[in-house]
C-alpha cells in the first residue's frame, strides 16, 4: 500500500509540474495592477498587453476631454476588445449608438461583444436590431446569420441535444492479446493457442450520446441526464462485438449561491451495462460526484469521482469475469489551460481503486494525460477551423496478489502508455468527420498482459 | 472653463499615485447627451446638460421623455440614464495607482445601464440607491428600470453579464443575482422576487437606452457604417467567427472516448485467462528425477536432496521435475517439462543440459490402457528421460502422465450431472504411480474414488488399497480438496506424512466434466518388519469417470 501512495503522490507532483508550467505561461502581467481585469481572455498576446494598456488609459483620458472624438472613441474600443475588456468596448459603442440611432454596423458590433461574454439575449435583440433597418449592408447580413444560428444553440438551457457517430476502426492487436506467442506461467513456458494470441481486426461502431437539461430556474441549478451508447462489430473476431448503455442523471448546482465563483458542483446516479458478443458481461450502477471550476479566464479544473458497484457476467467466453465483481472509485482531475485563442492545453490525472472477488484482479491503479488541441485554420475557404488533439498517457497497475495460475510467487504489475492523435473537421455546423491514430503499449511482468496496440480509426458525428 | 476643467481632471489620470477626491465635486463627464437633460448642482440652478459637461458629485441629472444622458466615469465606468428618468451620482473615489475605484449613485426614477469601470470589480466598489433598496453591482452589466406607479411592477433589476447583483432593504438582502440572465423583480406590493430575465426584457432597456432616430447624442459628428467598418473594431470582432468568439468551453477533453480507440470494454487480464486453455489439451504428470543418486518424487522446486523437503507442485497444462544431475565432475541441474500437444500425447523437454557435456538425453513416452472402464476419453503412460553412456544409458527421471480435454469454469452450466446448491458428483477410477522405497523404485497402483459438492466447490480425493503387491491390503489416504483456478487442487497433511494433489475435470467429446484427472504426491514410513520403519514415497497421477450425484439432503 505504501508503494502505491507513493506513486500517487508522484503522478501528482507530475500534475502539480505540469500545472505550474502552464501559469508560468500565463501572461505575466496578470500580476500588474494597472492591467483591467479582463472579461474574457485577452486576444492580444502578453507582451504586448501592457503596452495596449498604458495606450488605454491615455484613450480613456482624451475621451473624457473630447467624448465625442470618432478617432479616440474607435481605437479605444478596438483596443479594449483586444485587451478582453468588453464592458469598455460595449460602453463606447453604445454611446456611439446614442449618436447615431440604428446605425447595423454598430449594432453587429455590439452584437457580438455581448456574444463573446455569453449575454446572449441582448446579443440577439443587438442582432435583430441590426437587419430591422432599410437597406441592411449585405456585409451585415452576411455576418449576424450566423451568429443568429449559434445563439439558437447556446443560448439554450433547457432541453435535450445530443449527438450521433458513425465510424470504421483498424486495430493490430484487436484483442489486447501479447505480442509473443509464449508465456511464461510460474516460470514455464506455455505455447498459447491461436485464439491467446494478438490478431488484427476492424470494426464499425456507431457512438451515440444524448443529453437531457432541465433548467431548475434557479441561476443555473439544473437536473442533467445523459445517455451514452456505444456498439462494435468486429469483421473476424465476433467475441469482440461490444454494446455499451449507461445512463446518468442528477443535480447539477451552481456554487456562486456559496460565493464561490464560476463552479458546479454535480451529483449523479450511473448505471452501465455492457454486452460482449451478445452475452450479457457487465452490469453496474453507482454514484458520480463532480465539481467544475474556473481559474480565472483562461484555466478550468474539473475533479470527477465516482462509485461504482460492478457485477461481471461469466459466460462461454468469459467464464471467470465474475472474478472481476465488486466495488470501484475512480477519480479524476483535469486541468485545461487555454493558451490563446487556437491552443488549449490539458492534463489529468487519476487514481482507481478495485476491488474484486480475487486478489489478483483487485488493484490500485494511477495516472497521468498530458494533451492539447490546436486549432488551425481550414485549407478550404469560408470553412470552420479544423483542430487536432493529441495526448499521451500513462497509467500504473498494481494488483494486489499473486495470481496463482500465472505468477504464484510474485503479483501483476503494469505500466501502461497511451499515444492518440485526433483531427477534427467540422462539416458545416452540426457535422464534423474525425481521424483518430493510436498506440497502446502495456509493460507488464505478467507475459499474458504485455501487449502492444496500433489502431486508427475514421467516423463521422452529427449533433442535434 | 469647462475645458480647462476637463484638461486638468485630464492630467490628474496620469499622475500615479492621485486619488480622485481631491477633484473636489466632479465625477465625470457627459460623453453623450439627448436634449431634454437637466442638472441641479448641489445647492445651484436648474442647467441644461450638454455634451462634454462635467457632472459634479451630489448633482442631480433629469431627463425627459426625449432626454438621454451617458455619464463617462474616470475609471471608465459608464451610466446611461434613459428617458424620464433622475440620477444623482453621490461619490466617486478612483485610485489609478492601487486600480480601485468606489461611486455611490442615485437613482430616483426611469431607468439605466450601468457599465464597470475599475468601481464594479472593486470589493463594494457600486452601490445604486432606489426607492425600492440598495443595489450592489460586482464586475458586472446590469440595468435598473423604477417603473411609475400604477404599472405591474415597481422595479426590475437585471444582471445581464457578471458576477453578481444584490439588492439591500432596511432589513438586509433581500436578493442576490448571481447568474446572468436573471432579474429581480419588486412587485407593487414592494415585495422581491428572483425570476430568469423576461424575454424581450434586454431588447426594450436597450431601445429605451439607444436614442430615438433623428437625435445624435449632441455631436455634430456622428459615426457612420462606412466608418465603423473601416474602423479597427471588427478586426477583433465582428471578423471573427461565431465559434472564434464563442466564450471558451471548458467541457472537459473526454479522454475516455479518445482512448475508445485502444481500450477495449473488457478486462484484458480476465481476457486472457480466459483464453488460456482455450484448444489446449490439459494433462498432469509426476514422476522422478534423479538427485545424487536417489530418487525424488516430481517437483516443481527441489529444495535439497532431502525427499521429505519436496513440494508436490503440479498445475494443469504443465509439470516439470528439477534436479541435479550428477556425471563425473560434479553436478548439473536439470529440468525436464512435460508437456502435452494434444489429448492423446504427452512430450518431455529437457532444459539445462549442454549436449557437448553429457550427451542427449533420450526421452519417451509409452501410452498405457484405460483408468477405468468409461476412461477412454482420458490418455496415461510412462515416460522417462535417459542419458547415453559408454555402458548404456544413465536414467535422468521417469514418470507417468495423463491427459484430456480440462474442463473450464464456465462449462459447467452444463455439467449432465447436475449443477447447483449441494448436489455431490461422484467419480472412480484408478490412481498409477512409482514407489520409491528401500532404494528401489517400482510401479504400483490402487482405487481412486472422489466426491465434489458442486455448491461450495470442495470435496474429497482417496486413494486406497495402493501397493497390494508389497504392501498387505495396502496403503490408502484422502486428501481434502477445494476448487481453484482451472481445476480441483487439495492438500493433505498428517503427523508422520506429507503429500499433496492436484487435479482438474476433463470432458468427453459428448459431457462436461466426465471425468477427472490429477497427480498426488504422498510420503510417510512403512514397517517392513525387517529393517522396521522405512521411508516410503509415491508419487503418480490418477484418472477416474463420473459415476452419478448424490442429491442433496
Amino acid at each position: 500500500m505504501g508503494t502505491q501512495v507513493s506513486i500517487l503522490t508522484r503522478d501528482m507532483a507530475l500534475g502539480a509540474l505540469f500545472c505550474t508550467v502552464l501559469w508560468l505561461g500565463a501572461p505575466a502581467a496578470q500580476a500588474a495592477t494597472t492591467i483591467t481585469e479582463p472579461n474574457v481572455a485577452p486576444r492580444a498576446d502578453a507582451a504586448s498587453l501592457p503596452k495596449i494598456e498604458a495606450r488605454r488609459h491615455t484613450l480613456l483620458a482624451q475621451m473624457m476631454a473630447d467624448p465625442s472624438n470618432l478617432d479616440i472613441a474607435f481605437e479605444y474600443a478596438a483596443l479594449s476588445s483586444q485587451a478582453g475588456d468588453l464592458e469598455g468596448a460595449i460602453s463606447t459603442l453604445e454611446r456611439m449608438l446614442i449618436y447615431a440611432p440604428g446605425l447595423p454596423r454598430l449594432d453587429l458590433e455590439l452584437g457580438v461583444l455581448y456574444y463573446r461574454l455569453g449575454a446572449y439575449e441582448s446579443a440577439q435583440s443587438y442582432f435583430e436590431a441590426a437587419l430591422a433597418v432599410p437597406d441592411v449592408p449585405a456585409e451585415v447580413q452576411s455576418k449576424v446569420a450566423p451568429y443568429l444560428a449559434e445563439i439558437k444553440k447556446r443560448g439554450k438551457t433547457d432541453g435535450l441535444d445530443g449527438s450521433i457517430t458513425v465510424g470504421a476502426r483498424y486495430q493490430s492487436n484487436a484483442n489486447s492479446a501479447t505480442s509473443s506467442s509464449t508465456v511464461m506461467l510460474n516460470g514455464i513456458p506455455f505455447v498459447l493457442s491461436n485464439d491467446g494470441k494478438a490478431h488484427p481486426d476492424s470494426n464499425v461502431f456507431v457512438s451515440g450520446n444524448l443529453r437531457y437539461v432541465h433548467d431548475l430556474q434557479s441561476q443555473g441549478d439544473r437536473v442533467l441526464a445523459n445517455l451514452t451508447a456505444y456498439g462494435a462489430l468486429y469483421k473476424d473476431d465476433g467475441t469482440l462485438n461490444t454494446g455499451v448503455l449507461e445512463a446518468t442523471i442528477g443535480p447539477e448546482y451552481n456554487l456562486q449561491r456559496v460565493g464561490i465563483e464560476d463552479a458546479t458542483l454535480a451529483l449523479y446516479g450511473i448505471a452501465t451495462g455492457v454486452v460482449l458478443d451478445g452475452n450479457p458481461y457487465l452490469l453496474s450502477g453507482g454514484l458520480g460526484l463532480n465539481i467544475e471550476k474556473g481559474l480565472g479566464q483562461r484555466a478550468h479544473i474539473g475533479v470527477r469521482t465516482e462509485y461504482r458497484y460492478e457485477s461481471y457476467q461469466n459466460s462461454a467466453d468469459h467464464p471467470l469475469a465474475s472474478d472481476g465483481s465488486g466495488s470501484r472509485v475512480r477519480s479524476t482531475a483535469t486541468l485545461q489551460y487555454q493558451i490563446n485563442d487556437r491552443l488549449t492545453a490539458f492534463t489529468a490525472i487519476s487514481g482507481e481503486r478495485r476491488w474484486a472477488q480475487v486478489g489478483y484482479i483487485s488493484r490500485w491503479e494511477a495516472g497521468a494525460t498530458i494533451g492539447a488541441t490546436l486549432a488551425f485554420g481550414s485549407p478550404f475557404k469560408q470553412a470552420e477551423p479544423w483542430s487536432v488533439t493529441a495526448l499521451a498517457g500513462y497509467t500504473l497497475r498494481r494488483f494486489d496478489a499473486p495470481d496463482p495460475l500465472i505468477n504464484a510467487a510474485e503479483a501483476e504489475t503494469d505500466h501502461e502508455l497511451n499515444l492518440n492523435a485526433t483531427l477534427n473537421i467540422p462539416l458545416g455546423t452540426d457535422w464534423s468527420l474525425q481521424n483518430s491514430l493510436g498506440y497502446r503499449r502495456v509493460i507488464s511482468n505478467y507475459d499474458l498482459d504485455n501487449s502492444e496496440n496500433y489502431s486508427a480509426s475514421i467516423s463521422a458525428t452529427k449533433k442535434f | 472653463m469647462r475645458l480647462l476643467n476637463i484638461a486638468l481632471l485630464s492630467s490628474v489620470l496620469l499622475l500615479a499615485g492621485t486619488t480622485l477626491p481631491a477633484m473636489a465635486g466632479t465625477a465625470g463627464v457627459t460623453a453623450a447627451v439627448n436634449p431634454e437633460a437637466s442638472g441641479t448642482p448641489p445647492g445651484g440652478a436648474v442647467r441644461t446638460i450638454v455634451l462634454g459637461d462635467n457632472i459634479l458629485t451630489d448633482e442631480k441629472i433629469d431627463t425627459g421623455p426625449g432626454g438621454l444622458v451617458q455619464v463617462l466615469l474616470a475609471d471608465g465606468t459608464t451610466f446611461t440614464v434613459g428617458p424620464n428618468s433622475s440620477l444623482t451620482i453621490d461619490k466617486f473615489v478612483y485610485d489609478p495607482n492601487a486600480n480601485t475605484a468606489q461611486v455611490t449613485a442615485s437613482l430616483a426614477r426611469g431607468v439605466f445601464r450601468f457599465i464597470g469601470g475599475r468601481t464594479s470589480k472593486t470589493e463594494g466598489g457600486v452601490e445604486i440607491n432606489t426607492p425600492v433598496g440598495t443595489v450592489g453591482i460586482r464586475g458586472a452589466v446590469a440595468d435598473i428600470s423604477l417603473t411609475p406607479n400604477g404599472q405591474e411592477l415597481k422595479a426590475q433589476i437585471d444582471l445581464l453579464f457578471g458576477k453578481e447583483v444584490t439588492l439591500t432593504g432596511a432589513g438586509g438582502l433581500l436578493e442576490r443575482i448571481y447568474k446572468a440572465g436573471y432579474s429581480i423583480i419588486i412587485g407593487q406590493d414592494g415585495r422581491a422576487s428572483l425570476v430568469k430575465t423576461p424575454p424581450g426584457a434586454a431588447g426594450g432597456i436597450q431601445q429605451a437606452l439607444a436614442g430615438k432616430p433623428g437625435t445624435n447624442g449632441g455631436t455634430g459628428n456622428p459615426p457612420t457604417d462606412e466608418e465603423v467598418g473601416n474602423s479597427d473594431v471588427p478586426g477583433d470582432n465582428s471578423d471573427k467567427t461565431p465559434h472564434d468568439n464563442a466564450p471558451p468551453d471548458f467541457s472537459p477533453p473526454d479522454l475516455d472516448a479518445i482512448l475508445l480507440a485502444t481500450i477495449d470494454f473488457f478486462d484484458t487480464h480476465d481476457n486472457a485467462k480466459d483464453i488460456l486453455g482455450t484448444d489446449n489439451p490439459g494433462g498432469f504428470g509426476a514422476g522422478y528425477v534423479t538427485v545424487y543418486n536417489q530418487q525424488v518424487p516430481g517437483a516443481v522446486v527441489v529444495q535439497n536432496s532431502d525427499p521429505a523437503d519436496v513440494q508436490i507442485g503440479f498445475g494443469p497444462n504443465t509439470a516439470v521435475l528439477s534436479g541435479l544431475i550428477p556425471f563425473e565432475e560434479g553436478s548439473i541441474p536439470v529440468e525436464l517439462e512435460l508437456g502435452f500437444d494434444n489429448p492423446t500425447t504427452a512430450t518431455v523437454r529437457t532444459d539445462g543440459i549442454p549436449d557437448t557435456q553429457v550427451g542427449v538425453i533420450n526421452t519417451k513416452t509409452v501410452e498405457s490402457g484405460l483408468l477405468c472402464e468409461a476412461c477412454n476419453f482420458i490418455k496415461w503412460g510412462y515416460w522417462d528421460s535417459s542419458i547415453p553412456v559408454d555402458d548404456g544409458v544413465m536414467p535422468v527421471a521417469q514418470g507417468t502422465y495423463v491427459t484430456g480435454d480440462i474442463t473450464k469454469p464456465g462449462e459447467f452450466d452444463k455439467f449432465a450431472g447436475g449443477y447447483g446448491e449441494g448436489v455431490v458428483a461422484t467419480y472412480a477410477g484408478t490412481a498409477e504411480g512409482l514407489v520409491h522405497t528401500g532404494g528401489n523404485t517400482y510401479a504400483a497402483s490402487g482405487d481412486m474414488n472422489m466426491t465434489f459438492n458442486l455448491g461450495d466447490r470442495s470435496g474429497t480425493l482417496s486413494i486406497s488399497g495402493f501397493d497390494t503387491e508389497h504392501i498387505e491390503d495396502g496403503l490408502g489416504w484422502n486428501y481434502s480438496i477445494a476448487q481453484g483456478e482451472g481445476g480441483v487442487s487439495g492438500q493433505f497433511h498428517g503427523s508422520e506424512e506429507f503429500g499433496g494433489v492436484s487435479g482438474a475435470f476433463v470432458n468427453s467429446p459428448t459431457s462436461v466434466a466426465a471425468g477427472v484427472i490429477g497427480n498426488f504426491g504422498y510420503t510417510t514410513e512403512v514397517y517392513d518388519g525387517v529393517e522396521g520403519y522405512n521411508n516410503y514415497s509415491a508419487t503418480g497421477v490418477f484418472g477416474g469417470s463420473f459415476t452419478g450425484t448424490q442429491t442433496p439432503h
